[in-house]
């Protein structure tokens, strides 16, 4: 292999492949990069066995081949010099190390390899079953989706976030358990057929890094997603296993619907959440039909407390007070995309439905959140 | 150094002493070093608590009744146990234990982890620090000899330990882990006994490595859920804390048995019984538990214990059961038992606090913490015997 290639473009597609492999990988292979020269371009994949990710920039290829090198080194050394505008000469040598130096410089690093041979086998997407989207709607609706995706402590089943995609529909629903979010799009959207997917939390977190613009195509075949945003390609395998039944979660019966500033109220839960307890985090909302609402901090390790006040945009029904984690509400206020947001509740001991205000073509997204109960 | 560890997510010791009785009964009394030493019931139906190094290679090991052990080695000298003697020499070694670590979670008299994450800068990297604790022990315990095993999660450094025993220092660095556990038996696995043992044998696996390398759903249609534990075991991961016991307070509740227990069914109706007693202790003063502790002494009267941190914390009698029944896989149920004990550590008052409820559990709980009210109610008002779970009217 033997190619000249722009330090910053380089930079740019090696930095998405750097967050696919594992610091920790236990399969010495996977802590290295493939590097393959051919035509007009370098492609760079890199993998975990979960989720893989093949992307690539312009190259002057003199002499055509491939090799891996250690994501490690490989990554910092481009890193440095891609702030330089001299492009970057790399080759494979006869000791198999790669070599590599800015044109012009005097600088060089010689680094160690392992053969193509011994890298993973990469799949193709292929004959697979496949529909175009708007890449901005599977990127917002995947940023929504990823506010509740539940961490790796928690149950395997909800470690993903449900895609169903289905005629004119994109749906994603996401839990940790405490919360729920659902979210949906619906427009030109020509899917073969319908179908429902569990997508790793990994794989959403490096799909949103991939920069938006243009058409994004999915394609599905033998238990894997495969996502194609122009010259980026981006694979997992799906979570095998079932997601709770999110239906019967979702209220229905919410009577006391509260519309309020959204920027107002995420600005007055920042300013409480020093005083917040660190586990609970507990604040409590009093909504008054008057539509005022009072927010309340009161933290029992500490003593300290803090009142907030509020006047709603509007307010339907009862009085209610309803506690929750301000950290979730907080998780929500700062991704949805709205001036206004809506709270539908039933009483303190019921689950709360926290929506963007926004007209319904625009898509459905509900967030919903269960109360932290006063023992 | 520096570099070093800094790959170290975790440093996580065990330390394990060597053949504690009997080494303590050699330090007492000089004349007994170098030789067969037996420690146990001396009666006829005695068992063996503690064999002697020297007198393994004849086939002697502890559990084994006195009289067998006596005839495959009838050199050894056979001494009865002192266990005030036993508890004061522990005392020694924890208290070393502690200088090391704040965060020290004893598993028996002999025996505890030890979380030394971030002390590099006082102690040197980790193998230094296995080096350290070492010499330690034998210096404040007068020359009695620890085993150690050093590496980044519970599981992987109790191995470790037991690698080169007695007397040796096993250190097993992030990303070494599989390495080091594949090429050994799955009996090595936290967890299998000898019946899981053979049921993954059956199923074609007969190292670590044979069950790491199969996907993990396999291995839980083969054995339940315990398989995904036991899978991600095989891949040295395992991210259970090392859990101390920050407060002294605790309650418990423990039942000494008129005959000795064998296996995961006879214990769980007195584990069942004791989250019983405990749940009501905690309602009843209004605390929560932040930590649950099972403990079992053997028939050869080592007390073995295994904890977990409850979160959130709770005063549910489920709750505390369901947490020590999962504690019990991490136990050697093929020893015979004498006593079994539940404990809740941690307290907090309980009265006022928040709690999350979960989205899709919320009815099962609360019903759940309901039936414990109405149920202390009842015991209340008519005596502890007037309600009891049908399941313990079996045994």
């Amino acid at each position: 292999m033997n190619i000249r290639v722009d330090a910053k473009a380089l930079q740019t597609e090696l930095s998405l492949a750097l967050g696919i492999v594992e610091t920790k990988a236990t399969i010495p292979i996977l802590s290295n990069l493939l590097l393959r020269a051919e035509g007009d371009h370098l492609e760079l994949a890199a993998t975990d066995l979960e989720v893989t990710l093949k992307t690539r920039c312009p190259a002057e290829v003199t002499q055509p081949g491939a090799i891996t090198v250690p994501a490690k080194t490989f990554g910092p050394i481009v890193k440095a010099f891609s702030g330089q505008d001299a492009p970057l000469a790399i080759r494979s040598t006869a000791e198999n190390k790669l070599f590599i130096q800015p044109e012009g410089g005097k600088q060089e690093y010689l680094l160690h390899t392992l053969p193509e041979e011994d890298y993973p086998t990469l799949l193709q997407s292929g004959d697979a079953e496949s529909l175009v989207l708007p890449s901005d709607v599977l990127r917002r609706g995947v940023q929504e989706a990823l506010v509740s995706v539940g961490l790796d402590d928690n149950r395997y089943s909800i470690r993903g976030a449900l895609m169903i995609l289905d005629a004119g529909q994109l749906t994603l629903v996401s839990t940790d358990s405490h919360r729920l979010t659902f979210t949906q799009w619906c427009g030109p959207l020509d899917a073969p057929s319908p179908r429902r997917a569990l997508v790793p939390r990994k794989t959403l977190l490096e799909f949103i890094k991939l920069e938006s613009g243009g058409d994004v195509k999915l394609s599905f075949k033998d238990n894997h997603i495969f996502i194609e945003m122009g010259s980026r390609f981006l694979y997992s395998r799906l979570m095998d296993t079932t997601f709770p039944a999110y239906e019967r979660v979702v209220p229905t019966d919410s009577d006391k619907k509260a519309t309020v500033n959204r920027l107002a109220i995420l600005e007055r839960l920042r300013r409480m959440t020093s005083v917040a307890e660190t586990k609970t985090r507990a604040v409590t909302l009093i909504f008054s039909p008057g539509g005022t609402a009072e927010l309340v901090v009161r933290n029992q390790e500490t003593g300290d407390e803090g009142h907030e006040y509020l006047v709603c945009d509007g307010y339907e029904g009862e009085a209610v007070t309803i506690c929750f984690n301000m950290d979730f509400l907080i998780d929500f206020l700062t991704v949805a995309p709205t001036e206004q947001v809506y709270i539908s509740m039933k009483d303190s001991g019921a689950q709360a439905i926290f929506q963007p205000v926004r007209p319904e073509a625009e898509g459905v997204h509900k967030y919903v959140v269960m109360p932290l109960r006063l023992d | 150094m520096g570099d070093d560890s800094a790959r170290w997510p975790r440093v996580i010791v065990h330390a394990d002493m060597d053949a504690f009785f009997a080494a303590v009964e050699q330090l007492d009394n000089p004349e007994l070093l170098g030789r067969p030493l037996l420690v146990g019931g001396t009666g006829r139906r005695g068992v063996v608590c503690t064999a002697s190094y020297e007198a393994r290679p004849f086939g002697c090991r502890s559990a084994m009744p006195m009289a067998e052990a006596r005839r495959r080695c009838p050199q050894a000298v056979v001494l009865p146990p002192n266990f005030a003697r036993y508890q004061e020499v522990s005392g020694k070694v924890m208290g070393v234990f502690h200088r090391f670590s704040p965060l020290v979670e004893p598993l028996s008299l002999d025996e505890a982890f030890l979380d030394m994450t971030g002390a590099e800068g006082i102690f040197g990297p980790p193998e230094e620090m296995g080096r350290r604790l070492r010499a330690e022990v034998r210096e404040a315990t007068g020359g009695l000899t620890v085993s150690a095993g050093v590496a980044a999660s519970k599981y992987v450094a109790k191995v470790a330990s037991d690698f080169r025993k007695p007397d040796g220092l096993t250190v097993v660095p992030p990303g070494t882990e599989t390495t080091f556990l594949w090429p050994m038996s799955v009996t090595r696995l936290w967890g299998v006994g000898p019946k899981t043992g053979e049921v993954l044998k059956r199923a074609g696996m007969e190292t670590i490595g044979d069950v790491a390398r199969r996907d993990g759903r396999d291995i839980e249609k083969l054995l339940g859920e315990i398989g995904t534990r036991l899978h991600a075991l095989a891949w040295g991961r395992d991210e259970r804390e090392v859990v101390s016991e920050r407060e002294a307070k605790s309650i418990g509740a423990e039942t000494t048995l008129e005959e000795d227990l064998r296996g995961r069914e006879e214990i769980l109706p007195h584990l069942r019984k004791a989250a019983a007693r405990v749940g009501r202790h905690l309602r009843k003063e209004g605390l929560l538990a932040g930590g649950v502790r099972v403990k079992l002494k053997t028939g050869t009267f080592h007390l073995r214990t295994r904890q977990a941190l409850l979160k959130p914390p709770t005063d549910s009698e489920a709750t505390l059961l369901s947490v020590a029944t999962n504690l019990l896989a991490d136990f050697d149920l093929t020893e015979p038992m004498r006593l079994v004990g539940l404990a809740a550590f941690n307290l907090i008052p309980g009265g006022g606090r928040h709690l999350q409820d979960g989205l899709f559990d919320a009815p099962d709980q609360e019903r759940a913490r309901r039936l414990d009210r109405t149920l202390d109610e009842l015991r209340e008002r008519f005596g502890t015997g007037a309600v009891r779970w049908g399941s313990d009217e079996d045994g």
